[in-house]
């Protein structure tokens, strides 16, 4: 066959052309060097170190001894437990509940505007002023949860809301109450995709609201189910400022998770603490941790390829 | 017309990358500077000359007393006759990290207020400035107490000058000891323990309990507490035996039985383990809790401004120890002093800033008498006319029981005793709030400690520390 050569001009301008495109894409390529690629590799390197950070000894190579400590760890494999509990908890409780309120309040109504909002509203608080404000209503000797409880006799004496037996659930309600308007905007977006010939066709058939929901809208809904449980998986396992502002993993490591456990060893949780910092081991959780995440996402991401299937 | 589109399109491409990289390298400020700060200057650009004047810049990590001293630095700034201005500068969140920042970028400031960790960590790069190279024989002596071999004076060098400290009280509620009939504060554990089971089975109905600590945070509660008991019943400190120079927590196992019972139902304030030290502090004020252990230097503030509390109910009295035998005394910790940047362009001018601003009687004694901290210095002591808050309340003075301790290895160097594990104060968590065996717990916590310190030996990082004829008593 006969190779079509092309003329002078048209290599130029395609030059110019790739040459256009690549400067726009440039910004965005240093960005992501400088901004991800570049911890990322950074954090691997000091996996294989002992160091203390800035101003203290060389860093000394300490080969595979900091992954070796994380395997006998035992607080890091309770926190990556507990990190289990926090992120499964969350996302049973959080993603049915978004979208009922999607379905809810998904209509273009003054009043469904307004719940929205205020659904939506502890998503852009400070978690700072989350921490304390459930510290206010959940703590164990004037919480206010404790003295409507009390006041409807569904309990007799106090919960103590924050310590070891119930702090776990406390992380999750506070969690939930923070994240399920970001989900319900997301389901709304979603709803608003399902295709309303399809939802005609089922009422013309006689379906009624619970089949149409159940037969029609969840399974059109399920490629931004997919990437909706996929997120809130992530970010479960990456939450760290609920749980440093309520009870900075605590008490006796009953809510320590994985993510805040790395963090650790790099600054204080508080700021009445003080860190003896350990980049080295630090790195090393941080990068099993990762791992653990990953494997995570691939597993679901393999459960979930039925979702993309769209009837 | 369409090559200049593609022109002015490459040129808004390499603008928006310069932008978003310029973006991404960040203010050399840092976020978190407070805006106590006479100009806008870049922080630590040490020997900056603003007009014709010399700019000398302090740091601090202290909000407390922030207005106190910007007050005394305008005066100053005034009446300085040596075209000098100080530039204040708050940093409260994340001082250290600051700090790294900037000697690694070489814009420190000239005067930081000291943090140990920040000053054991460049004490030995000869970061710090040694004061002896200034100090005239009149500063020499006026301080020469307040010299403590091994802590501000390492190799005939004087790197700081502490004037303020803090240790820990036993903080109590008069009116409710008064209430269930105790006459005076407990002196040992056990009458600790039970003076809180009294308050709690007598005064709980009424929302008021024996004993609070702010557990949230083991190791702020037991710094303030469980190490100071420990430092004068055997003379161990933060687990270190100076004489055998190790690490021993043996002798922490009958303290802990108590700290156990102590946090218990019986006695403690309902949710201890969740509870920060201010919403303590405002449950005291409210008068629902009968006693807690905090510093000498706070607390007087606290219930004068932060949540009021009449001065009268309160007091404070030596934290009870297991046995009640004083066998050591219990460390002072230094809460002011300053360290000047031995790399400044203008040492000399920051000394004289440091000399005439931080060292002069008229602030020492307006700091000690403001409340802002507890002078550590008798004649100081002696010519400050205390407020009511200070004044009656004999123990939130230094005393006899009070010294400076030396340093542990981990306290003089921390990356010389990387521990393996969760550190004391966590273990010990598992001890009072688990179920963790406390004679090999404490057994495995001095192997680990131990290991990490002979490492650090081995390592060239860390020293031998053993004090063959150490007196707790008189350290």
């Amino acid at each position: 066959m006969k190779k079509v050569e092309m003329s002078k001009g048209y290599r130029k301008k395609s030059i110019k052309r790739q040459l256009e495109a690549y400067s726009f894409l440039l910004p965005n390529l240093i960005l992501f060097i400088l901004c991800s690629i570049y911890p990322v590799i950074w954090t691997l390197k000091y996996v294989f170190y002992q160091y203390g950070g800035i101003g203290t000894a060389a860093p000394k190579w300490v080969g595979l001894n900091n992954l070796i400590r994380v395997f006998h760890d035992e607080v890091y494999w309770l926190s990556v437990r507990n990190t289990f509990v926090y992120g499964f908890g969350k996302v049973l409780i959080i993603i049915p509940l978004a979208f009922f309120l999607a379905l809810l309040l998904s209509r273009q109504t003054r009043w469904n505007g307004m719940a929205q909002s205020m659904v939506f509203l502890p998503t852009i608080m400070s978690s700072a002023v989350m921490g304390l404000v459930f510290y206010l209503l959940f703590n164990a000797y004037n919480g206010e949860i404790n003295q409507y409880l009390m006041n409807l006799h569904i309990i007799d004496a106090p919960i103590n809301w924050l310590g070891k037996k119930h702090a776990m659930k406390t992380l999750v309600i506070t969690a939930i109450w923070g994240g399920v308007g970001n989900y319900m905007v997301y389901f709304i977006a979603g709803l608003q995709q399902v295709a309303k010939d399809a939802l005609e066709s089922a009422r013309i058939d006689g379906a009624g609201a619970v089949k149409t929901l159940w037969y029609v809208t969840i399974p059109m809904m399920g490629p931004i189910l997919k990437i909706i449980l996929m997120l809130s998986i992530t970010s479960a396992f990456n939450d760290i400022t609920n749980v440093m502002v309520l009870t900075e993993g605590g008490p006796n490591n009953a809510t320590m998770v994985m993510a805040l456990y790395g963090y650790k060893y790099f600054f204080p949780i508080s700021a009445s603490e003080s860190v003896i910092s350990q980049y080295g081991y630090g790195a090393a959780v941080s990068v099993i941790s990762a791992v653990i995440a990953g494997l995570v996402t691939v597993l679901y991401l393999r459960a979930s390829k039925k979702l993309d299937d769209i009837y | 017309m369409m090559k200049r589109k593609k022109f002015l399109s490459l040129v808004l491409a390499v603008m928006i990358a310069i932008t978003a990289l310029a973006g991404c390298s960040g203010a050399k400020d840092g976020g978190d500077t407070t805006g106590t700060s006479n100009n806008d200057s870049n922080a630590g650009t040490s020997g900056n000359t603003e007009g014709e004047k010399t700019v000398i810049t302090i740091w601090s990590k202290d909000r407390h007393d922030a207005k106190y001293i910007q007050e005394k630095i305008d005066a100053y700034n005034e009446s300085n006759t040596d075209n000098v201005k100080v530039d204040y500068q708050l940093y409260t969140d994340n001082f250290q990290q600051a700090v790294d920042l900037a000697v690694l970028s070489d814009e420190l400031p000239d005067i930081l207020k000291l943090q140990d960790q920040v000053y054991n960590q460049y004490v030995n790069q000869g970061q710090w400035l040694d004061l002896y190279e200034y100090m005239d024989a009149d500063m020499k002596e006026y301080f020469k107490d307040e010299v403590y071999s091994g802590i501000n004076e390492i190799d005939g060098k004087l790197y700081y000058i502490p004037t303020c400290g803090t240790t820990g009280r036993l903080i109590y509620n008069k009116e409710i000891f008064a209430r269930v009939g105790i006459e005076n504060p407990p002196a040992t554990m056990a009458e600790m323990v039970e003076d809180a089971k009294l308050i709690t089975s007598t005064l709980s109905g009424e929302g008021i309990y024996g004993y609070a600590q702010h557990m949230k945070s083991a190791s702020s509660a037991l710094e303030r507490s469980l190490d100071l008991q420990m430092e004068r019943e055997t003379g161990i400190k933060k687990g270190f035996d100076f004489k055998k120079g190790e690490y021993d927590f043996s002798g922490y196992e009958e303290l802990l039985g108590y700290w156990t019972e102590l946090l218990s139902e019986d006695c403690a304030f309902p949710g201890c383990e969740s509870l920060d030290i201010d919403p303590l502090r405002t449950q005291f004020a409210n008068g629902k809790i009968g006693m807690y252990i905090s510093w000498t230097h706070s607390e007087p503030g606290v219930y004068r401004d932060q949540f009021p509390m009449d001065s009268e109910k309160w007091d404070a009295a030596p934290i009870p120890t297991a046995s009640g035998v004083e066998a050591g005394k219990q460390n002072i910790t230094f809460t002011s002093a300053y360290l000047i940047n031995a790399q400044s362009k203008n040492t000399e001018l920051a000394f004289k800033v440091y000399k005439e601003i931080f060292t002069s009687e008229d602030f020492l004694v307006g700091y000690h008498e403001g409340g802002y901290g507890v002078s550590i210095i008798p004649d100081i002591v002696a010519k400050a006319k205390l407020n009511d808050e200070i004044r009656d309340k004999k123990w939130l003075q230094m005393q006899d029981i009070d010294d400076v301790l030396p340093l542990t290895p981990q306290e003089a160097n921390g990356q010389a005793v990387i521990v393996e594990g969760e550190d004391y104060y966590k273990t010990f968590e598992t001890i009072y709030y688990g179920n963790a065996d406390m004679t090999s717990t404490l057994q495995d916590l001095a192997e680990r400690y131990n290991k990490a310190y002979k490492q650090g030996i081995e390592d060239g990082i860390g020293k031998e520390f053993k004090i063959e004829n150490y007196d707790p008593m008189n350290p």
